[in-house]
């Protein structure tokens, strides 16, 4: 039996600074519906691949109000090994920390399993448990975060981002994945724009028998 | 050169003791649990991988002097149902972690991502874990088989990790002994319903990051 690891895909996408109130409140909304296999979550994330292959107009829409996606990037990249020998322990030990926090940096450092940082980590990270900050939730075999940046965040150029159990430093907690958008990194503008850092960990890309 | 491939696999292996054995395993597993010493879990494993290398006629003796007498392995594989309740445990929407190995005879049909239970298998079989650990990114399961013939099959055809001992509990994964199924000698010792030889079975799921 040959069984492939997780893999990490990762968008990145901003919104004008108008449309913020109803980013926060598409994901305060998501999270009345669950954490499993959430229908909005889905339609995030779908959205975010349309946008992605050069669909020209790509919208979300909330309490019949819509709002568009203006800029998206996507990388592939990987968990850490750090962040995965947590999953393990999480999988067996009880009341361990959850993975909560989304950070965003504008370094372009190539990403390497054994990280455990953001190179040029700016501004504060997303609580993702916080309803309009962002979720985290499991869609079939996959873990998805994601998190909302404000207008109000530092502008920054986006080429980094992870996933945290703490909401600041390196030395405390475990950094889940570090995504690189090197080649095409959403620009953000403060008061500007608004933007998501959005993340699927799949755990079973290809599994078989035999 | 030739191309070897090392992708990280899962297995399990299925190793038989003399009864006499029976007191020691179960405290080398009460050691396992009280002090996660998964050192004692990778000697388990080494040396079953040693009993196979070197043939069932050659002696093979764990790091606390416990003989096994035969050992099987086979590939292992994680279904989807599982998968999900690990990323459950993983996000905190569930609390139901893995507790129980099922076995049966069933030797058929090969193993498949959407199974959700083991194909011929009666739940009062159940084994509860004898350890479960998590070492890097490997977790490791095992249990130890009851000696009592109406809890226990003479035939482990297949077996997988639950997290419950009922009907109904989610399937981690299944592993299939497809012709090496080693028999559990229901009447070694001559007392008719003792099993005369225990069984441990160890079953280990690994974690890798891949681009």
């Amino acid at each position: 039996m040959l069984k492939y690891g997780p893999k990490d895909t990762c968008w990145a996408a901003s919104y004008d600074r108008k449309d913020e109130h109803l980013l926060q409140k598409y994901f305060i909304k998501s999270a009345t519906l669950g954490r499993e296999n959430n229908p909005m979550i889905t339609e995030f994330f779908n959205q975010m691949e349309r946008k992605w292959n050069d669909q020209k107009i790509v919208i979300l829409e909330i309490d019949s109000k819509t709002f568009e996606v203006v800029e998206i990037a996507k990388t592939k990249d990987i968990p850490t090994i750090q962040g995965l020998q947590h999953c393990c322990r999480q999988i067996i030990i009880a009341g361990l920390a959850v993975w909560r926090y989304h950070g965003v940096g504008s370094s372009s450092l190539e990403p390497r399993a054994y990280q455990q940082r953001l190179y040029g980590e700016a501004g504060t990270r997303a609580d993702m448990t916080v309803a309009g900050q962002g979720s985290v939730t499991r869609s079939n075999q996959s873990i998805r975060t994601v998190g909302t940046f404000p207008a109000s965040f530092p502008t920054i150029s986006v080429k980094e981002s992870a996933v945290f159990t703490n909401p600041t430093g390196y030395t405390a907690g475990v950094m889940l994945n570090r995504q690189v958008f090197a080649s095409n990194p959403i620009g953000h503008t403060v008061n500007a724009t608004a933007f998501t850092v959005a993340t699927d960990i799949n755990f079973a890309s290809v599994t078989t028998w035999g | 050169m030739e191309y070897k491939d090392s992708r990280p696999r899962d297995w399990a292996y299925k190793a038989v003791f003399s009864q006499k054995d029976l007191p020691s395993l179960q405290e080398m597993a009460r050691r396992i649990r009280e002090t996660h010493d998964a050192s004692i879990i990778e000697d388990f494993n080494l040396k079953c991988e040693q009993k196979l290398a070197v043939g069932q006629t050659s002696a093979v003796v764990l790091d606390n002097g416990i003989e096994i007498q035969a050992v099987t392995k086979t590939g292992d594989l994680v279904v989807n149902a599982g998968l999900q309740q690990c990323i459950n445990l993983i996000i905190g929407t569930s609390s139901t972690r893995w507790s129980h190995f099922g076995i049966s005879i069933g030797s058929t049909p090969a193993p498949a991502v959407t199974n959700t239970a083991l194909n011929a298998e009666n739940v009062a079989y159940r084994l509860s874990l004898a350890w479960n650990e998590a070492v890097g990114m490997r977790m490791f399961f095992g249990a130890i088989s009851s000696q009592t013939d109406s809890i226990t099959p003479s035939l482990v055809g297949e077996m997988g990790v639950y997290n419950g001992s009922a009907a109904g509990a989610v399937l981690l994964n299944r592993s299939l002994f497809l012709s090496n199924a080693p028999k559990i000698d229901a009447t070694g010792d001559g007392s008719s319903g003792v099993y005369a030889a225990p069984m441990v079975v160890s079953a280990v799921i690994e974690f890798c990051p891949v681009a």
